[in-house]
């Protein structure tokens, strides 16, 4: 269940974020294409069979799921301060992309580094799943979500409002599909927080939080890509009038 | 079509007038490092024939038929038709006529005159181009041109018609060629050899019908243009920043 959802959301974040190639190789947008490719890298990278493969590589270790977490908390970072740019939240923007957000940001990262170097590991394991009995690995991963978390709570609020009042439709899909994905973010770390208290293994409730997130919101920016889109070919069907 | 250094100098010469840069630019008043960078790329604007003769007190027109580009220009200049000259007027024109009219039916002393926007203004050249196409203007103009239809509609719409493509334009649609010089505010309607008063005249002389049409039609354009800076605003917020 969690491989098919691994292996789909590689592929819809990468097909989307491989159609705002051309448009970033001339300017525009380049901060969401850039959270596009950090997103699909951090779950590439936590894939299983990647994972296992990577694993391999670098003998039998986990190193690259600390990378992965890194790349979720840069793509996250962007695509923050992207949501607080378009909601008009210039605070918010300032607490995630500004200094303050910076240094949040790198001390998450550290704290990660930190976190992971706890955790006793003997064999490669995707979302160090087969330890997820100790509990470094469950402040990890709840480290690793309450950042996402942190993004989600200075972006969710302005969004929905500055989704409110008359919207072009398409504009109006990519909202709710915007604030679905930072809700399944919300939802995630309850997921962990539900299944620590019940002595169940976190992973499978987890991981599919998370790919529904990622999709939700990769799809969201697709919309807001089409929005776009046809507004300029209203423009220039207006020209060719 | 470009004009080149070496066939504007040639007409400097025959006009007795300063071959020098630096004396051309203290004539003309058009910046010497603006006339140097034309010479050494070898393309000179239109704009600086059109400013030199009027400095040296010639006719723009005939001056600029002068050149390869412009050959037929003075030959194929004839008296703008009625639907081109009611493509220049724009939505407050037309209803500064209405008003006036009203005016009259109420007032008998009233003489108001109106004077027309100057041009160009706000889509006006698209206005023009619309006015002469027969067809597939638009089409030929960017076949014959070299040019992206996309980039000639930009260009039209943004009041950007640069003068080679206004005349080639006029010529793809058999009509007056200096029209389009006068169009995109190269030449006064004087120097493009449009009659005076010529909008005036033939906006005071349409019908109350074909007026109110016109009124119409150029608030419904003036609406579509509002709406469109109303929705590329729009654009900035969300789809912006996330688009």
């Amino acid at each position: 269940m969690t491989e098919i959802g691994s292996v789909l959301v590689i592929l819809i974040c990468g097909a989307l974020t491989a159609r705002r190639l051309p448009s970033a190789m001339k300017g525009q947008n380049v901060e969401i294409f850039a959270a596009g490719v950090a997103l699909t890298v951090a779950f590439t990278l936590i894939n299983p069979a990647v994972y296992a493969w990577i694993g391999g590589i670098v003998g039998n270790g986990n190193i690259h799921d600390p990378v992965s977490k890194i790349a979720l908390f840069i793509a996250f970072a962007i695509l923050g301060s992207k949501l607080a740019q378009a909601a008009g939240a210039t605070r918010a923007k300032i607490w995630i992309v500004g200094r303050p957000g910076r240094r949040i940001l790198v001390l998450f990262c550290a704290a990660i580094v930190a976190l992971f170097f706890l955790i006793r590991t003997d064999h490669s394991s995707p979302a160090l799943v087969d330890f997820s009995d100790q509990p470094a690995t469950i402040i990890y991963t709840g480290v690793t979500l309450l950042y996402l978390v942190y993004v989600t709570c200075w972006v969710l609020a302005p969004l929905i409002r500055s989704a409110k009042g008359h919207k072009p439709p398409l504009e109006r899909i990519s909202s709710v599909f915007l604030v679905l994905g930072l809700l399944f973010v919300l939802g995630d770390i309850a997921a962990l927080g539900v299944s620590t208290a019940a002595h169940l293994p976190f992973a499978e409730p987890v991981l599919i939080t998370a790919d529904v997130a990622a999709v939700s919101a990769v799809v969201g920016l697709g919309f807001a890509r089409l929005e776009r889109r046809r507004i300029q070919r209203i423009k220039q069907a207006e020209f060719l009038a | 079509m470009v004009i080149s250094s070496v066939d504007f100098q040639a007409w400097l010469d025959s006009k007795s007038l300063p071959t020098n840069v630096s004396e051309l630019a203290r004539y003309s008043t058009i910046h010497r490092s603006t006339l140097g960078h034309q010479m050494n790329v070898d393309r000179i604007k239109v704009t600086t024939i059109v400013t030199i003769a009027r400095v040296a007190k010639l006719d723009p027109l005939t001056e600029l038929s002068r050149f390869t580009p412009f050959e037929d220009l003075e030959a194929g200049t004839s008296t703008p038709t009625q639907r081109e000259l009611l493509s220049q007027v724009s939505h407050g024109d037309a209803l500064a006529e209405i008003l006036r009219r009203s005016e009259e039916r109420h007032r008998s002393d009233s003489r108001r005159q109106i004077t027309c926007e100057s041009l160009p203004f706000p889509e006006s050249t698209k206005a023009w181009f619309d006015a002469i196409d027969t067809g597939d203007l638009r089409r030929r103009l960017a076949e014959s041109s070299g040019i992206a239809p996309s980039n000639l509609s930009s260009l039209l719409t943004e009041n950007k018609l640069p003068p080679a493509l206004a005349v080639n334009a006029a010529r793809l649609s058999r009509s007056s060629l200096s029209s389009g010089l006068v169009v995109i505010g190269l030449l006064t309607a004087e120097e493009g050899r449009w009659p005076p008063r010529a909008r005036e005249d033939c906006l005071r002389a349409v019908d109350e019908l074909t007026l109110i049409d016109l009124a119409t039609a150029k608030l419904s354009a003036w609406k579509r243009l509002v709406k469109r800076k109303a929705d590329a605003a729009n654009i900035s917020d969300f789809v912006d920043a996330l688009g």
